[in-house]
């Protein structure tokens, strides 16, 4: 049987990259200095290539490398401050590392958008609903019934338009804000009524009969799970530590100094480099590396490509390891 | 109202007092960041809003709302998700802003807030998840409890308050966008160069301001009167 699409950190809890993406990301926009940030757009971007593909983020780039410039350009102009003239611009000076201090901005800007978009691509809705508690009902039913609910507003906009528009005894058309308030208005109503009915039959069908919330796939917290989380814990506290003293010595201004020794950015460059080398591993398909593994991807003759199921021995025991 | 069936537990009665205080901190936040010249304004302004938000939706689950209470938060938060989207084509005129302050004035002030941070969230969907999205979150959440504030002391049925605060969302959500950019991402910041990041961005922020006006407008009346005839029909 052929192996199914990988799915990037698919053998671990969604916590583990869930950590690991928003610790980089979080200290990625604290440590503000430049091999911080360049070490952390590398990261990102040979992140993004891996998890989004090439043409994704070379599209994301059309218009983040542009805004990296903007950036750097407008930072001397909005603030003139440093001590090696570049070149007087009428009455504004520019600075060298006024340039630079806008560069480094700009670059930490587009690497954050960057680990962003890498996120949002590795941690899909359904794994996300696993991180919240399962305790928590309210809000996870809401954010996947609003979810599912958008695609299915915007087709059924078209067929309150096209059923207003073939129907004759609905009166005159009006101007188009007439048109767009009635569409809305029935839209709203149409949901509103669907919606409690909706209720109605999810309570029929045993919801909130039980103290915590079921989910559709199980997410299973294993002892790999643990490891992984605290050597993660661990790499980010060092990180933390490490970017504290090498941020405290930097000065953009009045001269650029205070780079620090070079091994004070080697836990940083393992951290950013951590998440590409994850997907790089879930890459290599087949071998059932983590017998027992939460999140198997199933054979392309299935209908359930690409998705994840729970094991079957999970399945055949109620959700029971 | 379900703004007012919502808030029983005393865990969630802590939490609505701790929220006007938690929105106020955001802002309060930027600022003493950016005025004390710290470089790492931009992430910790983003742990500060990140923070409000999560308070604000912890009160929402803490007061435990009946399922079919729930049903015209997803609804409205949709709704106004899927408006973002269609007027996606025209810059700044999106309905969010105004479907929020409904949902406020009809659901409650955390009704309100959900509705303008989901928007926000599920609208990034389709335009693209970034930094910005909490920032975006907070921003339309505000709006939207603004509203429901508004709205339970029956301001909002008086014309100039309506489109007052209307209008002034379109201002403070831009305020608050562009805030985080400049103060983040500008160093050292200057009040010229503040001032002019603002002077700048001002004809979009009065777009929005504007459109969202003339979204209230429109829909102010019929909304207001579907969503109240389905909570009393259906006495949510």
């Amino acid at each position: 049987m052929a192996p199914g699409r990988p799915i990037p950190f698919g053998s671990l809890h969604a916590v583990v990259p869930a950590t690991l993406l928003a610790g980089t990301t979080l200290l990625s926009m604290l440590a503000v200095q430049p091999v911080h940030v360049v070490l952390s757009l590398v990261g990102a971007l040979s992140f993004s290539l891996l998890v989004r593909g090439v043409r994704a983020t070379a599209r994301g780039l059309a218009w983040q490398l542009p805004l990296l410039a903007l950036v750097c350009l407008a930072n001397p102009f909005f603030s003139a401050s440093g001590s090696t003239l570049l070149l007087k611009v009428g009455p504004r000076s520019v600075y060298a590392e006024s340039l630079a201090c806008g560069a480094t901005m700009g670059a930490l800007m587009v690497a954050v958008v960057l680990w962003f978009e890498g996120a949002a691509t590795v941690l899909t809705q359904d794994r996300l609903l696993a991180l919240s508690p399962g305790r928590a009902r309210s809000l996870p039913v809401v954010v996947s019934m609003a979810s599912q609910l958008v695609p299915q507003m915007l087709g059924r906009a078209r067929t309150v338009r096209a059923t207003l528009g073939a129907c004759t005894a609905a009166g005159e058309r009006g101007g188009l804000r007439d048109q767009l308030v009635r569409t809305s208005t029935m839209l709203l109503s149409w949901s509103l009524e669907d919606s409690v009915e909706r209720a109605d039959a999810m309570r029929a069908r045993g919801w909130e009969s039980g103290m915590s919330r079921t989910c559709y796939r199980l997410e299973r917290f294993r002892g790999r799970d643990a490891a992984a989380l605290a050597g993660i814990a661990g790499l980010l506290a060092l990180c933390a530590a490490c970017a504290w003293t090498t941020c405290a010595s930097w000065r953009f201004y009045p001269t650029m100094s205070g780079i620090g020794p070079w091994w004070a950015y080697l836990p940083w460059t393992v951290l950013v480099a951590l998440p590409g080398l994850a997907s790089v591993v879930d890459r290599f398909p087949a071998v059932d590396r983590f017998p027992g593994s939460n999140c198997q991807p199933v054979g392309v003759d299935s209908l359930t490509r690409g998705i994840c199921q729970p094991r079957a021995d999970c399945q055949r025991n109620g959700g029971r390891p | 109202m379900i703004g007012e069936k919502q808030t029983r537990r005393p865990l969630a009665r802590v939490l609505t007092a701790a929220e006007p205080l938690a929105l106020a901190a955001v802002p309060a936040a930027m600022a003493c960041l950016a005025l004390a010249g710290v470089r790492a304004t931009a992430g910790v302004s983003l742990v500060v809003a990140l923070l409000c938000v999560a308070l604000l939706l912890v009160g929402f689950e803490a007061s435990r709302p009946a399922l079919r209470q729930l049903m015209p938060t997803a609804v409205l938060a949709a709704l106004a998700a899927a408006g973002r989207v269609l007027f996606a084509p025209l810059p700044d005129v999106k309905p969010v802003s105004a479907i929020a302050i409904v949902a406020g004035a009809a659901l409650g002030r955390r009704s309100g807030f959900v509705v303008g941070a989901l928007a926000a969230l599920l609208s990034n969907v389709f335009f693209g998840q970034g930094p910005w999205t909490p920032w975006q979150m907070y921003a339309w959440g505000l709006v939207g409890y603004v509203g429901g504030v508004l709205g339970e002391k029956g301001l909002l049925n008086h014309a100039p308050a309506l489109y007052g605060w209307g209008f002034l969302s379109g201002i403070v959500y831009g305020l608050i966008l562009n805030g985080y950019h400049v103060l983040g991402y500008v160093q050292p910041l200057t009040w010229p160069a503040a001032l002019a990041a603002c002077a700048a961005s001002l004809p979009l922020d009065v777009t929005h301001g504007v459109a969202t006006v003339a979204f209230l407008a429109a829909i102010w009346l019929p909304w207001g009167r579907a969503v109240r005839r389905v909570v009393a029909k259906y006495d949510l």
